[in-house]
């Protein structure tokens, strides 16, 4: 048992940081992100953390669009 | 029975020279190099000069791949903040390379993946290449339609438009759109530089000065851009392009996988040859997908195979 979740672990360790994201990825993590921005009380830092949301959500598809 | 002998040899003749009887796809020599030199990463930009091929990595990692030498080295790029990653990779001139460093950051590369020189940028930046002795960038724009792309030399307060590549008003939400006119870069042994934009099956090609042509390219599937939004593994019309001294345009395109083929592996599984006008000359589906064009000459292709070999491949 105990070497099982030791090859579990193991597993897990070796997907390399980088790995590509998925879009659902890129898209949850934009709902999460204008979420976190909507509760921001003032209006313009609101707007500039929405912005900041949809930069990052590019970011996140530019990898499996163009990277190689 | 000679006359129709005759007529066939001249009518195969004819089809010969004028390329109709290569569209179909080929039969292609694929002959292992060296390698891997690279494991399963993220490649975020990549040089070719003469036989020397640079890639960038998602792990900040600088890879020098030397054709000839069948040699590769590899350096971390450093000093970069824990939170920082790089992306693109560009050069103005033998050891003189440049990226960025987030969105917010140009950073200056030796060969040796020490950051020399950090110059901070007013707006967020996505994406980066190089035409001559200049720096061609893509700035985050939620506004089309506007040009695409802008060089300046490295550090310098003026650019101009470079390109007639502009951004698309396309029906979907602002990232999305974003995303869709992100623009890529292949290489060139010349002075022309191939770009697309993810969804479309054509070019532009540039000269140093920025003066553009476009040319559609027959006989690479595209996929609707919300399918290439919603595809975990999208299928990309093409990957990679590279244009050879003499103007042959070599394009890597995903493709499908053939029956039984391993569709998870990374890259693309159909490479293309064109004439300059556009015109397809040859077409093979490769037995193994590959991920970058690392040079070519008329005759042959060095790819960047999907598990990181170094290999050859002729039409």
């Amino acid at each position: 048992m105990r070497r099982w979740i030791l090859l579990g672990i193991l597993a897990i360790a070796a997907i390399p940081a980088t790995a590509l994201p998925t879009y659902a990825g890129c898209t949850t993590e934009l709902a999460d992100c204008y979420q976190r921005a909507a509760n921001i009380d003032s209006f313009w830092y609101r707007w500039a953390a929405g912005l900041d949301c949809e930069l990052d959500f590019v970011e996140c598809t530019r990898v499996k669009l163009i990277g190689g | 029975m000679p006359r129709f002998l005759i007529r066939s040899v001249v009518l195969s003749a004819a089809l010969t020279m004028c390329g109709c009887a290569r569209h179909a796809d080929s039969a292609v020599s694929w002959a292992v190099r060296f390698g891997p030199v690279l494991g399963n990463e993220l490649i975020v930009g990549h040089v070719v000069a003469e036989r020397t091929a640079w890639l960038a990595t998602g792990g900040n990692a600088l890879v020098r791949i030397d054709l000839d030498a069948a040699h590769h080295t590899r350096v971390s790029l450093h000093p970069l903040s824990q939170d920082e990653h790089v992306w693109g990779l560009a050069s103005t001139g033998a050891g003189d390379m440049w990226t960025l460093a987030g969105r917010g950051t140009l950073a200056q590369l030796n060969e040796d993946g020490v950051v020399v020189r950090r110059i901070p940028l007013d707006e967020p930046h996505v994406g980066l290449f190089s035409a001559g002795r200049e720096l061609v960038f893509q700035v985050m724009d939620f506004k089309p339609p506007a040009f695409a792309l802008a060089a300046g030399p490295p550090g310098g307060a003026t650019r101009r438009p470079w390109s007639s590549m502009q951004t698309r008003n396309l029906p979907f939400n602002r990232g999305a759109v974003a995303a869709l006119n992100l623009v890529s870069c292949g290489t060139t042994a010349g002075a022309l530089t191939p770009c697309w934009f993810p969804d479309q099956a054509s070019l532009t090609l540039s000269d140093r000065s920025g003066a553009s042509r476009d040319i559609a390219l027959e006989g690479l599937p595209v996929v609707a851009p919300e399918v290439l939004l919603a595809a975990d593994n999208p299928r990309r019309p093409i990957r990679d392009a590279f244009v050879t001294k003499s103007h042959a345009v070599w394009v890597l395109g995903s493709g499908e996988a053939p029956a039984g083929g391993d569709s998870t592996r990374p890259g693309g599984w159909v490479l293309a040859k064109y004439d300059i006008e556009g015109r397809l000359f040859r077409r093979a589906r490769l037995p193994e997908p590959a991920r970058i064009v690392l040079g070519a000459t008329d005759d042959e292709c060095v790819l960047l195979a999907w598990d990181g070999r170094v290999v050859e491949v002729r039409l």
